[in-house]
């Protein structure tokens, strides 16, 4: 029974020791990048998700990367595949979820450039996925596939409106944008680009730049050597139908607080009463400025504490001092753990079916807005006065509870560099 | 005969943390906790048995990296030193609740004291062998069935297009469990439930003849299976795909109608910690100024409302045994319609992290024990374990299980989302990488120390890989860890990848990187 091996065990004493040489390996030793690269992975039933690097030197500027989707479940391979849809995705590197919409089926995808013809300048090609059966055996009717809400889905799935010319040429975009109308066809399937995956190399001004929705980044300019300021895009939760709503980073000055106001006014039309019908005026402006002061006031506390802490003057005009105190985060630090204090046991175990007993709730909904995008190495990013944890590679991913009324989410970005802070 | 059969599997697994570079380190106190809560509790009821016919059984599985932390020595001496520290916090409590003996906090307070000094005694009457010693010879006793995991608990449906990772997880969990626990590994616990057609073809490989999936994953299966979640699907080349039954789930982890929500028992989110001044605690808690955890909780449920009365343990106890009753006659009249309908009877199959009895639910060990005890004196239900399912019905209904997890949403979105994407694609590299390793290493090594540069290099890509890092991303809990962990284990990776290549060794380096990551020895890495 006792067959028990116990490896080497470093010595207490020598802790130090360790760790600096732990650290020296961690520091010195770089993550090597890929060349072409394709990678898809399936989630569910109805979705994959797909991470790309494409080699700069093979990039055609101002060209959209083209990601050709096959569904090879009868013919094993992309050059024999019935069907295809293609998918526009912005930057040489990126990932992205990609709706498949059919359980049970087998997909390849392929990544390159589209040429005049429809045929595709393959750059790289993915590995195959499966998804699996959504429902029992029964329920899955010959040649029938349903979407997540049960409706079917067969002759809406893009593919099937594409006619494949040849197993090298494949069809275009065009083709799916353009079903053969039918009063009995459901409603065409628009397949949403991924708009916000971001070249890693791409200057932070410049994403701004191709933002296609104005915002109070492209307002005039104010004599503020304000930081900057992150507004949700007032239109883009409009165009994309989706909760996954785009920001723009920008390192414009800004007016300041007014803007902040205005954009959250905006924005808030949006999202409650949808596309507002026109600018709001001053008075509702005042109004919704003076609902979201807290959140105001937190924010330019945060922002003189972070700029004084970089060694940065904090100019006059950035915003009005505080009127209220900010936030009480290290008072409620107690019951509901901030971010980054440890967990208890059973949050960080994959205790998947672990739920709170004893609460008593028949129905509740709650939204969430999802911001992301990628900064330059060296950055430090704040969101509401709270740091926002860029990964290795530079993105970052936040997600925060959406709550009623006009809402300021200001986005602080840092960058060190020659003992400077550029706020 | 019995009606049916229930099959309780409790899985036993926390990811290797250990850190030999800090005197204390916020994330071990995991294992602290588990082993004070959970591993003991349970070994202390399990034990108790230890006099009576094993007429109840139940199947826990022990993953690798939990193996290799309860035996690690440093661990061990660290584990110890929590233990003691907690006794010295409950001398502290019982003289400072003692100042009013007559209110209910010195009973409590008490009752604190004595388990504190019993988990020590536990812990010390072990000896080196430890839990995993005491739960090898429990089953040897017959009151239970261990199985294995993959070595590090990887997500296998990520690595699908990867055998030589699949395989290498798989062997790793076989072999380390055959040479610690004795014996070859019936079953395996596919981490996370995590499951894809022809997975079952790796674990053939290592004798196995069984594994549990989530119940979409056998009710989604081709063809259909005629039995649901109350008979195992046999895969094509017979190794048996059990699947959990949910209404075992909910009847213990419903917010609403859940067991460990019952107002009698102990309230989780009330801990004195919270209460006392840091001062009082830092000494013996050296984290307590991040989260004041101490694990005195001296109230109930109570209700929904703040005002949380004292609590109970005698009446909890007594409760606890009330569920046991209950959740039997459940299992008893859900076996029951399908008895006549099926050409055996219907085994329920009811997995769960083994952590949640004892931490999360306080009482859940007593609900073990009074478990198994009511069931050895039934006729109904008999608790079986898989392995003893098979003897008796060694075929059945033959399909291929569809793929699945139990994670939220059934498939794989806990582990793959936009907070965890970012490492795939590095861990893909690294996978490859280290296939061409053994070939590309230089001349200029000796071949002891190829081995040595070999062997550290598949640690960290194994460590690399576990599933608890995502999870941990995904619940934006201990993020900044996590993916510390992952950019190490890739970044160890590759320096020694590089020193195998170029025939370069930073030898004090290489030391440490032993030292910290481990886990499996060179015999067993191969």
């Amino acid at each position: 029974m006792k067959k028990r091996r116990s490896t080497e065990t470093a010595p207490e004493a020598g802790a130090e020791q360790l760790r600096t040489a732990l650290e020296q390996v961690s520091r010195e030793q770089a993550l090597p990048s890929s060349g072409n690269e394709l990678i898809l992975l399936e989630i569910d039933p109805h979705r994959a998700h797909v991470c790309w690097n494409i080699d700069p030197a093979q990039a055609r500027g101002g060209q959209p990367l083209v990601l050709r989707v096959f569904d090879v479940t009868e013919s094993g391979d992309a050059g024999q595949a019935s069907q295809a849809f293609d998918v526009e995705v912005q930057g040489l590197q990126g990932r992205w979820y990609l709706d498949l919409w059919r359980d049970n089926r087998t997909f390849v995808t392929q990544l390159g450039y589209r040429e005049a013809d429809g045929s595709l300048a393959v750059l790289a090609q993915s590995n195959e996925v499966s998804t699996p059966p959504a429902e029992p055996a029964e329920a899955v009717a010959a040649g029938g596939h349903t979407d997540p809400n049960g409706n079917p889905l067969h002759t809406d799935w893009p593919g099937d409106r594409v006619e494949v010319a040849s197993a090298a040429t494949p069809a275009a975009t065009e083709a799916v944008a353009a079903p053969v109308p039918s009063v009995s066809a459901p409603e065409p399937m628009v397949i949403e680009p991924p708009v916000t995956v971001l070249d890693p190399e791409f200057p932070l001004t410049d994403w701004a730049a191709r933002s296609a929705t104005p915002s109070v980044a492209s307002a005039p300019e104010e004599p503020v050597s304000a930081p900057v300021t992150v507004v949700p895009a007032a239109g883009a939760v409009d165009a994309a139908g989706s909760d996954e709503t785009s920001v723009e980073v920008s390192t414009e000055t800004q007016p300041a607080v007014l803007a902040a106001g205005d954009a959250a006014v905006a924005f808030d039309d949006d999202v409650m009463s949808g596309p507002a019908a026109a600018f709001p005026d001053a008075e509702a402006l005042a109004s919704a400025v003076q609902e979201n002061r807290g959140a105001i006031d937190a924010f330019y506390e945060a922002m003189e504490t972070r700029a004084e802490a970089a060694g940065v003057p904090v100019s006059e005009s950035t915003g009005p001092a505080p009127v209220h105190p900010p936030a009480p985060v290290q008072e409620a630090a107690r019951s509901e753990p901030a971010i980054g204090t440890p967990a208890p046991l059973e949050q960080v175990l994959g205790l998947s079916s672990l739920e709170h007993p004893g609460r008593d709730v028949l129905l509740e909904v709650n939204a969430e807005l999802h911001i992301y995008g990628r900064s330059k190495p060296n950055t430090e990013l704040t969101l509401y006065g709270q740091i926002v944890k860029t990964r290795p590679d530079g993105s970052f991913s936040v997600r925060r509870p959406l709550p009623h009324g006009a809402v300021i989410l200001p986005l602080l970005y840092t960058q060190q560099g020659n003992g400077q802070a550029e706020v | 005969m019995p009606n049916g059969y229930l099959c309780l599997v409790l899985h036993a697994h926390l990811p290797f943390i250990r850190h030999p570079e800090f005197p204390e380190f916020i994330e071990e106190r995991w294992l602290y906790e588990a082993v004070r809560e959970c591993y003991l509790p349970l070994v202390r009821v399990l034990q108790a048995r230890r006099a009576h016919p094993a007429a109840s059984r139940l199947t826990v599985s022990l993953s690798p990296t939990l193996i290799a932390m309860l035996d690690d020595p440093m661990l061990r001496s660290r584990v110890r030193r929590h233990l003691e520290r907690v006794v010295r916090f409950a001398e502290r409590e019982v003289k400072r609740t003692g100042a009013d003996p007559a209110s209910a906090w010195h009973p409590l307070a008490r009752f604190y004291a004595v388990l504190a000094e019993q988990n020590l005694a536990t812990w010390d009457g072990l000896g080196e062998g430890g839990i995993v010693d005491a739960l090898v010879e429990l089953e040897q006793r017959g009151h239970l069935e261990l199985i294995t995991t993959c070595a590090t608990h990887a997500f296998l449906p990520i690595w699908k297009r990867h055998p030589e990772i699949t395989r290498r997880q798989i062997m790793l969990g076989a072999r380390m469990f055959e040479r610690r626990v004795g014996h070859p590994s019936a079953g395996f616990w596919l981490p996370e439930c995590g499951y894809y057609p022809g997975l079952e073809k790796f674990l053939e490989e290592w004798g196995i003849r069984y594994f549990f999936l989530e119940s979409h994953g056998v009710l989604h299966a081709r063809p259909k299976p005629p039995d649901g979640v109350f008979a195992p699907v046999y895969c094509p080349n017979g190794v048996a795909a059990f699947a959990r039954d949910p209404a075992s789930s909910q009847q213990v982890w419903s917010a609403r109608t859940g067991y460990p929500g019952d107002p009698e028992y102990r309230e989780y989110y009330r801990d004195v910690g919270t209460e006392l001044p840091l001062e009082a605690l830092i000494d013996l808690f050296p984290d307590a100024d991040l989260t004041p955890a101490t694990g005195f909780k001296y109230h109930r449920i109570t209700g929904s409302g703040e005002q949380k009365a004292p609590y109970h343990p005698g009446r909890a106890a007594e409760r606890a045994a009330e569920h046991a009753r209950d959740f039997l006659a459940k299992k008893a009249a859900q076996v029951a319609p399908s008895l006549h309908a099926m050409d055996r009877p219907p085994v329920v199959v009811a997995p769960y992290d083994a952590e949640l009895f004892g931490h999360w639910w306080f009482e859940g060990p007593l609900f073990i024990e009074a478990l198994l005890r009511q069931a050895d004196v039934q006729r109904e239900v008999a608790m079986i374990t898989p392995s003893d399912y098979l003897a008796l019905h060694p075929s059945g209904f033959e399909g291929v299980p569809s793929a699945s997890s139990w994670g939220a949403r059934g498939y794989h979105e806990v582990w793959l989302n936009d907070a965890t994407a970012w490492m795939y694609p590095h861990l893909l590299r690294a996978a490859e990488r280290s296939a061409r390793l053994e070939a590309s290493a230089s001349d200029k090594l000796p071949l002891v120390m190829k081995r040595r540069l070999l062997a550290q290099a598949r640690r960290e890509l194994l460590l690399g890989q576990s599933s608890d890092w995502p999870f941990m991303m995904n619940a934006n809990r201990h993020t900044e860890y996590a993916e510390k962990r992952v950019r190490d284990h890739l970044t160890r990776f590759y320096w020694l990848a590089d020193a195998l290549e170029q025939g370069a060794v930073q030898e004090d380096k290489l030391r440490a990187i032993e030292a910290a990551d481990n886990v499996f020895d060179a015999e067993l890495l191969g």
